[in-house]
């Protein structure tokens, strides 16, 4: 068995490729058929789930009038709109204006966690409302002209399909509104077949339609101008006037709201709804076109466990450009976590015009301090805040905690602040945050727990220049003693002098996660470590090093002192980098007390710079090579005048001469096949310096491997040898830099040979190959 | 060119789009079941390739879909688990994050050394064992060059050894 756990890795394959299931070409075609309308955030299977939930309530006998199905018509054929509504009462004369108006229809559970559905759903389109904007009766209007029409042929045949109770061919004879009440006559169609279920369906359709506008409690309905409360052979009877509250038994378990289907979310998304749950905690998450979760969270309703509760829940988000996207909200079964009782709605997303600043909040992220003790430790996570409203955001901000998987790889994020705890209020009194939380936060933990998220808050709060100290009130009552444990502290409780909750090395800015500047920012923080040397790096996503240096922290070995560092960086395109800040180890230099930050890096001048660039020929890497050429005794003349060839097209990036110079059988790289130079050319593009290593390795000691039929191949560095890295002299490795660091280094001798890039020349002269890798 | 083209060229969208699901279903399925499983890879799985009717024009031609499929997959894995620790953390049970999906029957001490590696060293290798993807072809699934990939894989397998070494592996 070989030593290399990735030979063992590859040989134990978890799902070999012929395992694969053959591709199922039905979910191909749904993928191509259904466009945008299903969301990513739908399992595959749903589509199938929900096509068979429609069969069978039509063919159970359930009564649907579906727009744009044609089979079911009663009545007269014609269509109502907006526009053809009579005039009524409270029509006023003046222009059109295009708003946004709500109507609600039917749709069809759409997945096994649904309850029995189908269920209402309100449904956004802008349409023209006759009359002046701030007329609101046009708007009633325009709201059943919507409802009457019904869903749109594409909304029948979409999935979830959308459908109608209200016969065709109902028509609105007349709208009036008293009192908060709307009295609507309604043509007899309205009143024309369908079972009780049916029935009912279309008086809630209405009554939910009109009681969604301002003001608008109740509904009185008139058919042909007779006041009339019982409908249908069957008898269903209605409140005079008929109330949200007479239908909700059409409503699901889980109900959005705000923003309809197709509405418009703002930003930040404000999300409302209705919900009848388990303990009335439901969960919601915001996807983008992408089906992407780009935030993820619970919410309690007023009510749960058997009756209904309202739910309104602030979401902020930010997207580059204006697109679709969808809110899903579901329970969370109390049995497995699963989601059920799934409510999703398309809606518009919208970039932030808001003009939200960064500013940043206190969690607690794991890391080594020390060999005797370790984190967690204090650190503050870069957030969007609202600039007018800068303290009570940031406090929410804090509340929420970090959503699962902030801080990637390492260090994991996690908060001491109890879920549940909200934000009763924050003011300002002089230099002093009176913060006031609910119970909630006092809970569970013990004292180091109560002391990390009292800290939390202290420093959350004291980031703010103006801000000196906070004073805690839970629910309205000033507290200094927290927590079974009997933590205390003052008022007002500043930041504390002794450094319990911070690491040796601490990074206050940039926050984690923070825009830095372009080209170059501060860095700045606090340490206490040996004589006072804070160590910085910044690296690429890449892992490559883009700036090392260090600084002194005015105070050190056995003080906490602060620090302060400007660091310039160049990067090709806007990317994740790492600023890592740590102590030097006084024994052997290594680092420790590593204190790492993701911080978000853009090039200089601001535009970036496109990988697809062409490589404008005269201009590559092989420009910062040294100047000259070093002579090297021992070559055969062949291999002298190519190696000299060669080192004058790199400098010169020459190449078309570079091609030229190629040998029959030429290797370069693995990965590409066929043109060397366009290879080259695209590593080039993409930030890599493969000529400047071509040019500097021809200035490097060579060796000399032996070749078939006793031929020599002249190879640069002497590194590159037969035998391995142990056989290396300490100058063939020193030669090795600075073309590699320490760490590419000490990989190449842990790998046992060297496998950067090596040039390669026959004794004849024929170049065949520049390549690295093993 | 004189002579009349055929194929992919001519092609509606949805027909090659066709192809390329019936070409590349089976290895975003394996690449996505090696990581969460084989329960939640076929929605992965429709997923990744929603994604890429979605975006049907970007997706790059022959040789370079399958990578490219691959970088979607990763971030959609990505984006899987992390709701996934949030559900898990939502209903305060135990914390473990979701085990690479790999069969029982392995030694434990393989596994461990390679969940204890960073995620991106641990993506690294597996594409490179597990999808067998050459540099090239890893640098386009990763966003970075075939070079650097080539470097991170260097990289993540030292670390590798280094890891697995320390656990008393290889015995």
């Amino acid at each position: 068995m070989s030593r290399d756990p990735f030979d063992q890795m590859k040989s134990r394959n978890p799902m070999p490729d012929d395992q694969a299931p053959a591709a199922p070409m039905s979910v191909a075609d749904r993928i191509v058929g259904r466009g945008a309308v299903v969301r990513a955030g739908w399992p595959g299977w749903v589509v199938a789930t929900a096509a068979a939930a429609f069969v069978l309530a039509v063919g159970g006998g359930m009564l649907w009038w579906l727009s744009g199905s044609g089979t079911e018509v009663a009545g007269s054929s014609s269509t109502t709109t907006a526009t053809t509504v009579p005039p009524t009462a409270t029509t006023v004369s003046g222009g059109d204006t295009l708003g946004d108006v709500v109507a609600y229809f039917f749709v069809e559970p759409t997945s096994p966690g649904w309850t029995d559905g189908p269920y209402l759903i309100p449904v956004s389109r802008e349409v023209l409302v006759p009359g002046p904007a701030g007329s609101s009766s046009p708007t009633y209007v325009a709201a059943m002209g919507l409802l009457l029409a019904g869903p749109t042929g594409e909304e029948a045949a979409q999935t979830p399909a959308f459908s109608t109770a209200i016969p065709e061919g109902t028509s609105l004879e007349a709208l009036t509104v008293d009192a908060g009440v709307v009295t609507v006559d309604l043509s007899s169609e309205f009143t024309s077949g369908g079972g009780s279920a049916s029935m009912t369906g279309r008086l809630a359709q209405v009554v939910y339609t009109l009681t969604r506008l301002d003001g608008i409690d109740g509904v009185r309905f008139l058919i042909d101008g007779t006041p009339t409360t019982v409908f249908g052979g069957e008898g269903v009877i209605v409140n005079d006037p008929a109330t949200r509250a007479d239908f909700e038994s059409a409503l699901p378990a889980v109900m959005i709201e705000t923003p309809a289907w197709d509405g418009a979310a703002g930003n930040p998304a404000v999300i409302t709804g209705t919900a009848n749950v388990f303990e009335a905690v439901i969960s919601l998450a915001l996807v983008d076109d992408d089906g992407l979760i780009r935030w993820e969270g619970t919410t309690m309703a007023t009510c749960g466990t058997g009756c209904r509760g309202d739910w309104t829940v602030t979401i902020p988000y930010t997207v580059d450009e204006a697109q679709w996207g969808s809110i899903i909200v579901w329970e969370a079964s109390a049995m497995d976590g699963s989601q059920t009782n799934v409510r999703e709605h398309r809606i518009w997303l919208t970039p932030s015009t808001t003009g939200e600043t960064e500013g940043a909040v206190y969690f607690l992220g794991g890391g080594d301090r020390d060999i005797a003790a370790s984190g967690p430790y204090l650190i503050p996570v870069a957030r969007l805040i609202d600039p007018s409203a800068p303290y009570v955001s940031t406090m929410q901000a804090l509340l929420d905690g970090p959503p699962a998987g902030e801080g990637g790889i390492t260090p994991e994020i996690s908060t001491a602040i109890p879920e549940g705890t909200t934000l009763n209020g924050v003011t300002l009194s002089g230099a002093i945050a009176v913060v006031d939380l609910s119970a909630e936060f006092t809970s569970g933990g013990g004292s180091f727990s109560m002391m990390g998220r009292l800290a939390q808050v202290i420093y959350t709060m004291t980031r703010f220049p103006e801000i000196d100290g906070v004073r805690f009130l839970i629910d309205g009552t000033p507290t200094t003693v927290f927590g079974g444990e009997g933590v205390t502290v003052d008022d007002p409780a500043t930041r504390p002098d002794d450094d319990t909750l911070l690491p040796a090395v601490m990074i206050e800015s940039p926050a984690f996660g923070a825009v830095v500047g372009e080209g170059v920012f501060s860095a700045a923080g606090t340490a206490n470590v040996f004589e006072a040397t804070v160590s910085i790096v910044l690296r690429g996503a890449d892992g490559g090093v883009l700036f090392e240096g260090f600084t002194t922290a005015t105070c050190g070995t056995g003080c906490r002192g602060a620090w302060e560092l400007d660091i310039p960086y160049e990067v090709d395109t806007a990317q994740w980098g790492r600023l890592e800040a740590f102590e030097s180890s006084a024994m052997d230099g290594s680092p420790v007390n590593v204190r790492t930050h993701l911080v978000w890096l853009t090039p200089a001048g601001g535009s970036t710079t496109t990988t697809t660039s062409p490589v404008v020929e005269s201009e590559c890497s092989g420009m910062l090579a040294t100047t000259t050429l070093e002579e090297q005794p021992g070559l055969p003349e062949a291999v002298a005048q190519k190696r000299n060839a060669i080192w004058d097209a790199a400098v010169e990036c020459d190449w078309d001469q570079l091609e030229r110079l190629l040998g029959a059988g030429f290797s370069y790289s693995f990965g590409g096949s066929g043109d060397a130079i366009a290879f080259w050319q695209g590593l080039e593009a993409d930030g890599d310096d493969p000529i400047y290593y071509l040019a500097e390795l021809l200035n490097r000691p060579f060796g000399t491997l032996p070749g078939d039929k006793d031929q020599t191949y002249y190879t640069w560095p002497s590194a590159f040898n037969q035998s391995g890295w142990q056989d290396l002299s300490q100058a063939d490795i020193d030669a090795l830099r600075p073309l590699y660091g320490d760490a590419e280094i000490a990989g190449f001798a842990q790998n046992g040979a060297y496998i950067g890039y090596r040039v390669g020349i026959l004794d004849d002269g024929t170049w065949v190959y520049f390549l690295s890798g093993d | 060119m004189t002579a009349p083209r055929t194929g992919a060229r001519t092609l509606p969208p949805e027909e090659s789009f066709r192809r390329l699901f019936s070409r590349h279903y089976g290895a975003v399925f394996a690449y996505a079941a090696r990581r969460v499983g084989w329960d939640e890879a076929a929605d992965v799985t429709a997923e990744v390739l929603t994604v890429a009717w979605r975006k049907f024009r970007s997706v790059p031609a022959e040789p370079g879909t399958l990578p490219w499929l691959y970088g979607v997959a990763r971030r959609v894995v990505a984006n899987q688990l992390r709701s996934q620790r949030r559900r898990i953390r939502l209903h305060a049970e135990v914390a473990a994050m979701p085990r690479i999906g790999w069969s029982d029957a392995d030694p434990a001490d393989l596994d461990d050394a390679l969940a204890s590696l960073r995620e991106d060293d641990r993506e690294v290798l597996m594409l490179a064992a597990w999808e067998g993807l050459t540099p090239s072809e890893m640098g386009r699934a990763l966003g970075c060059s075939a070079n650097a990939a080539a470097v991170r894989l260097h990289r993540a397998r030292g670390r590798l050894s280094e890891v697995w070494g320390s656990t008393g592996g290889g015995r």
